[in-house]
This record gives C-alpha cells, structure tokens and sequence, in this order.
C-alpha cells in the first residue's frame, strides 16, 4: 500500500531556472553583534542565481517575513535561503511563510547562525563573519540544486490507544474521546484508577482521593467512544504511525458481575495473600475487591494464589463464577499509542533505613492506607496495636541517590533525580497525621524540602505551624535506623546529623518510621520493544526534547502521558495527558499523518537489485527488493516504505550504483554544499 | 554522642514563659538581626533548635542564653511570630531554675500563687524575727538601732549572706561546669584568665557596653537616661553602690570609727554614696517598672509575675529606705521605726530570694560574660604548654 503514496516530485511554474532570495538575521543582537550581517549580505548578494540578500534585525518578526514573501511574489525568488537561530525555533514559521507566498515550503534552506556562529565564537567577530558567509554560501549552493518535496502522506486510523488506567491513562482517554476520537485504554490490572485509588486525600487540595477519581472515571465511563479493557496487555505491534496493528492479550476476571451475597462467596475461600493494594499492610482472600466502589465494581479472581477449589462457585449464583475461563488475545488497529504506564513505589532493600529488619518502618504509600478510613487499622493512627506518639517521616529515600554513597539498583544504577511529589505528599500526611492523633510527635527528617508547585508551600507552613520538627541531613550521611533498648518507651531511634543544629548528632525515639519513597518506573521494558521508545538514563521513558517537545518519544505516533515519563504529581500527570492527547489528536484526527519527506528514495532505472541497501538499513520493512515483470522480464528492484524509513542515509552510502538518495539531502545538494564552502568569495568592499 | 531529642522538654519550657519556639522553621533571620550574635556565639537561631529538640542538657550548656539583653529586635523580625526574644528569657528562667538544686527558684517561676504565699510568709518569718528582738520605741531621740540592734542586723546580715554566698555558689558552679566544658577547648590549653576580667567585669558588667551600644537601636528615639540600658545600669549601679556604702559603713564600726547609727550629715561620704545609689536605684526600677506597665518596648510586652515581684522588691527597697534616711534627719515618730522594720524585711526577702529569683541573673550574666571573654593565649605562649598537643 504505502508505495503509492511516495510523493513525486511536483511541478513548481518556477522552476526553470533558480532565484535565489539570501536573509540574514540579526536576531536582535543574538547573531548581529558578533556577525556582521549586512557584511554578510552584501558578499553573498553577488553570488550566482542570487536574486536578493538582505539583512534585517528580526527576520521572523511579522514584518521580516513580509518581506520574504514580496521577494517571492514580487521579484520571483523561488529558493529561499535564510541564516538565524536554530531550525528548531522557526524551521516551522518560515516553511508557512514560503507556503503562503504560494511557494513550496521545503524550497527553504536554514542556516543555524546563532547556534552554530555568534554563541560560540563572540571572541572572534571577524572569523565568526568568514564563517557566516561560507556557511551561508554552501546553502546558496544547496538551494541551486533544491527540488520542491511534499510531505509523506500515510491515511491513518482515527483510534488511538491508551495503555494504563490510572489517573493520565484516564484524562488522556477521556480528552481523545471528546475530540471525537475511538479510543482502546487497556488496563493490566483489574481495576480502574492506579495508584490514585490508594491515596487518601491528595494535595494540593486535600481532597479525598477516590471521589476525585471516580469523577473522572464516570466521564469516562459515560463516554461511548472509549473502549476498555481490564486485565490486558499489550502483547505485541506491527506497523507505524497511523497504522499499527496491536494484539492484546486479556485475563479473565473470574468474576461475571456484582452479586448479593458476595461476602458469603469471599468467607468460604480458603486462601489468605498479601493485598496489593495495600502495599501489604492487610490480608484479603484470592477472590476480593481492592475498595468499595471501585471500577469495575465486582469482584475479581487473583489468579496467583487461587488454587480453583471452586467453593466460591458453590455459593455464588449459577454461572456467576467462572474458574475455567482462558486469557483471550485480540487486535485493535490504532492511529497512535499513548503509553501511560506509571510508575511504582521505590522498593528500598531490606535494611535499608530499617526496611524489613523492623516492623516499625513503613514506606510513604502505606502511611496512606494506614490513615485511610478504609484501610486496615480503618483510619486510626495505630501501628502494632497502640497508638503512635511519635513518628518520625525521612525524605529522599530511593531519590537523589549519590553514587558511591547509596547502594545501587540492582541494575547497577543509582536514583539520583529527584521524585518530586513525595516532600509535599509527606508534608500533607503530617498535616494528616496531626488531625487523626494531634498530640502526636511528629518529626520529618528531610535533605530539601521542594515544595514547588502551586499551594504546596503551604504544606510546609502549616506543618510547621503544626509543631512538626524538622530535621536536615545531607546525602553523604544518611540517617540510620535501630532498635532502641528494650525498656526504651519508643521502640526504635533515628539517628541524624542534623545541619539545622549546626551538624550535631541527634537521635530520634520513634514508635513508627516512615520512609518517603521515590517513584520508579513501572517495568515495561517489553512495551519499549514493542514501541521501539527508549529510557532515560533515569529509566523513565523519554521524550524527544525535555523543553520543546515534552509528550512526544522519538517514535512518531507514541506519546508519553503522566508518571511513565518521570515523577509527577496527580496535577501535572493530567496535563501530560491532555498534552499527549494534543499531540495525538493533531497527528490522526484527519485519519491521516503528513511526515518529514526526508525519506530514501530509489531511482528505479539505477538499481540493480543488488540487495545491500536491505542489508543495512536498521529500520525495519524501510526498504526491500520487490520482484517487477516487464516485457517478460523478472527482476528485482529496491523499495522504500517512506512512513518506515527515517532517513539515515545507509543505504545511499551502500548503494552500489547510487541509485539511492536521500530526499531533500541528495548527494548532488552534498557535492555542491561542500563545494561551495571550500570555494573563495569575494569579500565585499563596502566593509569598514 | 548523640544528643536525645526529648519532645516533652518543650512542654515543660513553657512552664516558665510564653514560648512559641516550635513555630520557628529556622531561617535565622533572628540571629542574623542581632546586634550581638557571632559565628561563634550563634543564638537566637541555635538556641531555638535545642528546645525544639528537646537538647535540655546543650541548653544548660550555652553561655549563649546571657549574651542575650533582649532588646527584641529578634521578635520584631520573626516571619513566623515564634518570639525568639520571650523564648530566650524563659530559657534564662528556666536556666536559673535548673542551675538551683533546691526547686525554690522553680516554684517562684512557675506558680505566681505559691510564690505570693512564700513571699508573705518569708515577709512575717522576717518581721517577726527582728520584732521578737525589738526594744521599746524612743519617741524623744530617734535611736533606730536600739529599738532592733544593729549588732542583730549585722550578724543576721553575716549569717544570710554566707546562706545566699554557698546556695548561689551551688548554682554558679553547676553553670560554669557545663558552659566552660561546651568551650570545647582542648585540655591544657592555657587560657587568658586574668586578662578576661577588666573586659567581662569592668567592660561589660560594670560599663554595660554592649548594651549600651548594640542593644539599643529600636530605641534611637528616647533619650540616653530613658534608655533600657541606662534604666538597667542605674539599677545595677544603684544596687552596688549601696552595696559597697553598707559594706564600709559596717567597716568602719568595725574599725571603731563610727557607730552603725551615728547622726552624720548628709554630704558625710558613705552617707552621700548611698543616697546618690539610692537615687540611681529609685530611678531605675520606678522607670523599669513604668515602662513594662505601658508595655512600651518589645521586650516589656509579656512580662511575668517573677519580673514584678522583683522589680517590686527593688523599688520598695529602694522607697523603704530614702523614708528612712528622710526620718532621720526628722524629728522621731512612731512610723520611723516601723520604716526601719519594712526596709529590713524588703532587703531580707530581696538578698535571701537573690539565688532563686530575677536576681540570680546577676551572677549567671557574668560568668557567661568572663567566659565570653575568656580566650586562649596567643601561640607563643601555648606552645610552653605540655599538653596543648591533645
């Protein structure tokens, strides 16, 4: 299919002979008080083929572009050759300024004369002018082979896929819906919601977390666009963007629908297992709910532990439990994949802190359940059967590691950003804490306290308007964890060096340890081969351009929404999500995408099928041979996939009989380029 | 070693003043606002973090705590309205309580009630005292000293002051112990013992200079004798001086000069000292006292009842006695004598109170004041020193 749609090169009225229009901008004082741009302009304006040169102070200005487009309308340049900031910036502006002067957009070269001259040569503003002007030639020289070029369009599916129900999973779902889009969200677990069901109230607002949820899940409930899937997996995708082709694989749940006696169902099974949601803190049986009013609301069968003795199905009514039932695997043809993956608590190792060596350490997201109404000690501040009168909240643990002092991943890596939401979340569960047992003590031992957002700040004032205690410690000693003698009142001690006291070494007797973990990614490495998206050194998944293009990955067509991407807040999850639902309905709301056509193309009567292009190329189905009959005659012959290929240019470099070039970068636009650069010009006389 | 934080220290803190500390977050704008904090001598900011952690013994430790003349700037400048200036004075309450073995000095900081109670009973164990031992009164010649011997006075006096001497004693050593050991200085460095006194004595205690001169910038608008410094120094001078004139006066009976109770005139040189000391000591605790009833400085704004009572007790000392000297030079009535037994019980409850009271300020200032000063001797002289090397 695709092979139809490879552009062919389109007829421009003006091609016959070039114009060339040359614009030097000074960028306020950017580019213009280490170049000298009029120098600039006034050399190149007697180069051949140069119709026009001028400089001006704000080439992008509404003005400056004015101007480009009278030349083109008016004296006919029809090869656009600008020298400003980086193509990154206004590649865009420049091209729909071509486009609305009735040009081809991509009869424009751009030469990155901030980035690549003025910054980085300011001491030298006469060879930093030299420089300007053989850069500028040899994109004279480019624009004198130039060939207007379209864009690759592929048709594309108006259905995208959301992997992840949680909170980003959810808004950005919903918001693709709204646009009128048919939305997949597959959900590995059986539930709706993520980590935000487990919450008990969330800042900066203090609400309670559930409610907040399963407003946002009722909308998207209500909405006949998206589909769900619960209990499913993304198991495999072919294809590209606009078209992939996804097999999800799904797990029963066991369990059809809610039934009246399902307590009775839940008594009778024998198993006992750690509940997960939360965090190990309670028991609940193999066939169970993770809270009251969760989406879906009935029960579900873990499979893990379920040993199918089918006493449930004996109480449950006729056909209502199903222990026999097999996974199912299905395919969905999307447009776009949002991957909203999140993440997991940081999981410290046993000692770490205290972790596992005594029960009294807990990590942030069980204070969470513990203080929540419907969590094991139903919402009282009590651990070990009393009450707590004293806890102590360490910060940074599994965050901000330093290397050679934290012990490693068991990757080899260490945590060394910042997770973000866990000081504000712990200085909101003092708060907590201080409403559900106000004489207790509370201290929160921290390294920096980053409360950045909107109202967090608050947080810390009223903690500390709440008697909480602040304790600072640095990185290169961490506080210690040990038991305290046995007749001590309060069973463990902290230990911290303490900057707030001028470095002393202070203990802490404590009844409850609680460490403020960091966020880690969810493990999706087969998602990233599924996707082809990569990590971060963070092993976050990670964005083309941390400022400029925050959702998109490197694959076009797959967005990143919420904690996949890194720590975030519930807040910035939800903007993340409507971001990467942006960018997504942008790209396949007109079931179809325009790409870059910048691809490998392959002159058909140069190709002798040799097949090394194939070989080399590191995309898959970019290129291949395909076999053609003419005049009885078989043969084969290279074809490129454009929508596959992302224009390395391997494959020229392989090519035999260089019947392969790079659109838009052929070998021809190379020479001339190189050429140019290496050729004298004539320096104007009109320079001081 | 570690320090123990102690979260009930805080509670008991509060006992003796309005502390608000555990609001502090610590930014230090109140040690970066004093006049007098250093580097070194950091407070109120490190001193606010031993109470927060409940550092009892680190507290106690701080000859920081004395340093202090409250002027309240710290207070002023508070974002968080922790009152670092009122939290520093209970520290120094507390300090003089814990410093007293006895638990007298607790109590009169504590509970008003108890200590109105213990004042009214010392006041009539004093009287009565003195009264079982009083001749009839002389209404033709004002004999003062024959209706209560001077001899009684004086050996009473004697026997008080040498009480008063070892209970405060108790209290300075326990202070100097721990003060002079959070020093830090290593063992056998030599340390410039006498050149410290002039400095912390004369300097500091006698010519209040860093009162005078750091202590009084939110006061640029009064005059120097309306001056918080200038009140405090007309007490302290007031008090040492008619310290010093009972003192010779008494020598010279002992001397066999001048009978205790000679009619002398008034520009008589002891006479004129202690009328002059008088006049300073009235001036300084009328204005005192004038000035925390009209709350009229930062640091007067939450005084407590052990502030009064001993403001009070100078004043009535102060009063009791010019109507005494004014009798003398009056023909004798009834009232004389009896101003005579008011001064004795007013003096009485004021020395004998003085380890356990505001007063006790005197003695805890002033060794925190001489190890302020105390500093090691120049290199040259250490290196003699065997064991500087530790």
């Amino acid at each position: 299919m695709p092979e139809e749609i490879v552009n062919t090169q389109a007829q421009n009225p003006k091609e016959d002979e070039p114009r060339i229009g040359v614009y030097v901008c000074n960028c306020g004082g950017n580019i213009g008080d280490v170049v000298k741009c009029e120098h600039v302009a006034r050399t190149l304006e007697r180069l051949p083929n140069v119709v026009v040169s001028r400089d001006n102070m704000f080439m992008c200005s509404d003005p400056g572009q004015k101007m480009i487009a009278d030349d083109i309308k008016e004296k006919g340049v029809n090869r656009v050759v600008i020298g400003a900031c980086s193509i990154f910036l206004h590649e865009q502006t420049f091209r729909r300024t071509l486009e609305r002067a009735g040009l081809n957009p991509y009869l424009y070269y751009h030469i990155g004369l901030r980035e690549q001259v003025s910054w980085v040569h300011h001491g030298t503003p006469k060879e930093a002018t030299e420089k300007s002007i053989r850069m500028m030639a040899a994109g004279i020289a480019k624009a004198r082979n130039m060939k207007p070029l379209e864009p690759v369009r592929l048709p594309a599916h108006r259905q995208a896929l959301v992997i992840g129900g949680g909170v980003a999973g959810l808004r950005s779902a919903l918001d693709l819906a709204r646009r009128g889009l048919k939305v997949t969200l597959v959900e590995k677990s059986h539930y709706l919601g993520g980590h935000m069901a487990q919450w008990e109230r969330v800042f900066p607002t203090n609400e309670e977390a559930r409610p907040l949820l399963k407003r946002l899940i009722d909308q998207v409930l209500a909405e006949p666009n998206i589909t769900i899937h619960t209990g499913a997996e993304v198991i495999g995708a072919k294809g590209y963007v606009g078209n992939y082709n996804v097999t999800i694989r799904q797990t029963p749940r066991g369990v059809r629908e809610t039934f009246p006696n399902e307590q009775e169902a839940i008594d009778v099974c024998p198993i006992k297992r750690r509940k997960r949601f939360d965090f190990g803190l309670s028991t609940s049986k193999a066939i169970y709910r993770t809270y009251t009013g969760c989406v879906p609301e009935s029960l579900v069968i873990d499979w893990e532990t379920c040993t199918k003795c089918g006493e449930c199905v004996k109480v449950a009514p006729e056909g209502m439990i199903n222990l026999d039932e097999e996974a199912q695997e299905f395919t969905v043809d999307v447009g776009a994949v949002v991957l909203a993956t999140g993440f997991q608590p940081y999981e410290p190792f046993y000692g770490e802190m205290g972790w596992k060596e005594f029960p009294e350490v807990i990590t942030l997201p069980q204070l969470h359940r513990l203080l929540d109404d419907e969590g094991p000690t139903q919402g009282k501040f009590w651990w070990n059967g009393h009450p707590v009168k004293n806890v102590a909240i360490i910060h940074c643990v599994g965050s901000r590691q330093v290397e050679g002092v934290h012990r490693a991943q068991p990757d080899g890596n260490v945590n060394n950003y910042c997770s973000r939401v866990c000081c504000t979340a712990s200085l909101s569960m003092a708060s907590l804490i201080r409403q559900k047992a106000p004489d207790a003590k509370i201290y929160e031992v921290f390294e920096d306290i980053r409360a950045y957002g909107r109202g967090h700040e608050d947080y810390y004032t009223r903690a500390s308007k709440n008697n909480v205690t602040f304790l600072r410690y640095f990185a290169e000693e961490i506080p210690e964890v040990r038991r305290a003698d046995e007749k001590a009142e309060h069973p463990l001690l902290v230990k911290v060096r303490d900057h707030l006291t001028w470095g002393e070494e202070i203990e802490i007797p404590v009844d409850l340890v609680v460490l403020s973990v960091g966020m880690m990614p969810n493990p999706v490495q087969d998602l990233m081969e599924i996707f082809k998206v990569t990590p971060g050194s963070d092993r976050f998944l990670l964005e083309v351009h941390p400022k400029l293009r925050p959702v998109e990955t490197a694959v076009n067509g797959v967005v990143l929404a919420g904690t996949a991407q890194g720590p975030m807040n519930i807040q910035e999850s939800c903007a993340a999500a409507s971001a990467a639902a942006s960018k997504v309905s942008a790209l396949i709301e007109q079931a179809k995408v325009e790409l870059e056509p910048y691809v490998a193309r392959v002159d058909p009567d140069k190709c002798q099928g040799s097949g090394e292009c194939v070989k080399v190329c590191p995309q898959e189905e970019a290129i291949e041979l395909k076999t053609f009959s003419e005049n009885g005659n078989t043969f084969q012959r290279a074809v490129v996939t454009p929508a596959n290929c992302n224009g390395c240019g391997v494959c020229v470099s392989a090519c035999p009989n260089r019947a392969i070039d790079v659109q838009g970068w052929r070998l021809d636009e190379y020479e001339a380029m190189v050429s140019a650069i290496a050729a004298d010009i004539p320096a104007w006389e009109g320079a001081a | 070693m570690a320090e123990r934080v102690n979260p009930y220290f805080l509670k008991e803190l509060k006992k003796y003043g309005d502390v608000r500390i555990e609001e502090c977050f610590n930014c230090g704008n109140c040690s970066a606002i004093c006049p007098l904090s250093t580097e070194e001598d950091n407070f109120p900011r490190r001193m606010n973090r031993f109470a927060q952690l409940g550092l009892r013994d680190r507290l106690l430790a701080s000859k920081e705590l004395w340093l202090c003349y409250y002027c309240g700037e710290c207070t002023k400048t508070c974002p968080r309205q922790a009152d670092p200036g009122e939290y520093m004075a209970s520290a120094r309450r507390y300090a003089i309580a814990s410093y007293d073995p006895t638990g007298l000095a607790k109590l009169l900081y504590t509970s008003p009630v108890l200590s109105v109670i213990f004042l009214l009973v010392l006041a009539v164990a004093i009287g009565l005292f003195f009264f079982q031992a009083s001749a009839p009164m002389d209404l033709q010649t004002l004999r003062l000293f024959e209706f209560i011997p001077s001899a009684l006075i004086h050996n009473a006096g004697i026997i008080a002051g040498v009480v008063i001497v070892l209970a405060a004693l108790v209290g300075m050593v326990s202070m100097w112990r721990r003060t002079f050991q959070a020093l830090g200085y290593p063992k056998g460095t030599r340390l410039d013992w006498w050149g410290a006194i002039w400095k912390a004595f004369g300097v500091e205690v006698l010519g209040q200079l860093r009162y005078r001169k750091d202590c009084e910038s939110s006061a640029v608008n009064k005059p120097w004798y309306a001056q918080k410094w200038f009140i405090h120094a007309s007490m302290l001078w007031g008090f040492l001086g008619l310290f010093v004139a009972t003192a010779l006066n008494y020598l010279l009976e002992l001397l066999s000069v001048k009978a205790t109770g000679t009619w002398v005139p008034l520009w008589y040189p002891i006479r004129l000292l202690g009328t002059v000391s008088g006049l300073f000591l009235l001036y300084g605790t009328s204005l005192a006292l004038l000035r925390r009833f009209r709350k009229d400085d930062t640091s007067y704004e939450k005084s407590t009842f052990s502030d009064w009572t001993f403001l009070a007790l100078m004043w009535l000392a102060g009063v009791t006695g010019f109507l005494l000297e004014i009798a003398v030079y009056l023909p004798p009535f009834a009232w004389s004598y009896w101003m005579l037994l008011a001064h004795l019980i007013v003096v009485g409850e004021l020395l004998l109170l003085a380890p356990f009271s505001k007063f006790a300020h005197a003695v805890y200032r002033s060794i925190a004041l001489y190890l302020w000063t105390l500093k090691p001797l120049p290199e040259s002289e250490q290196a003699s020193a065997p064991a500087a090397a530790d």
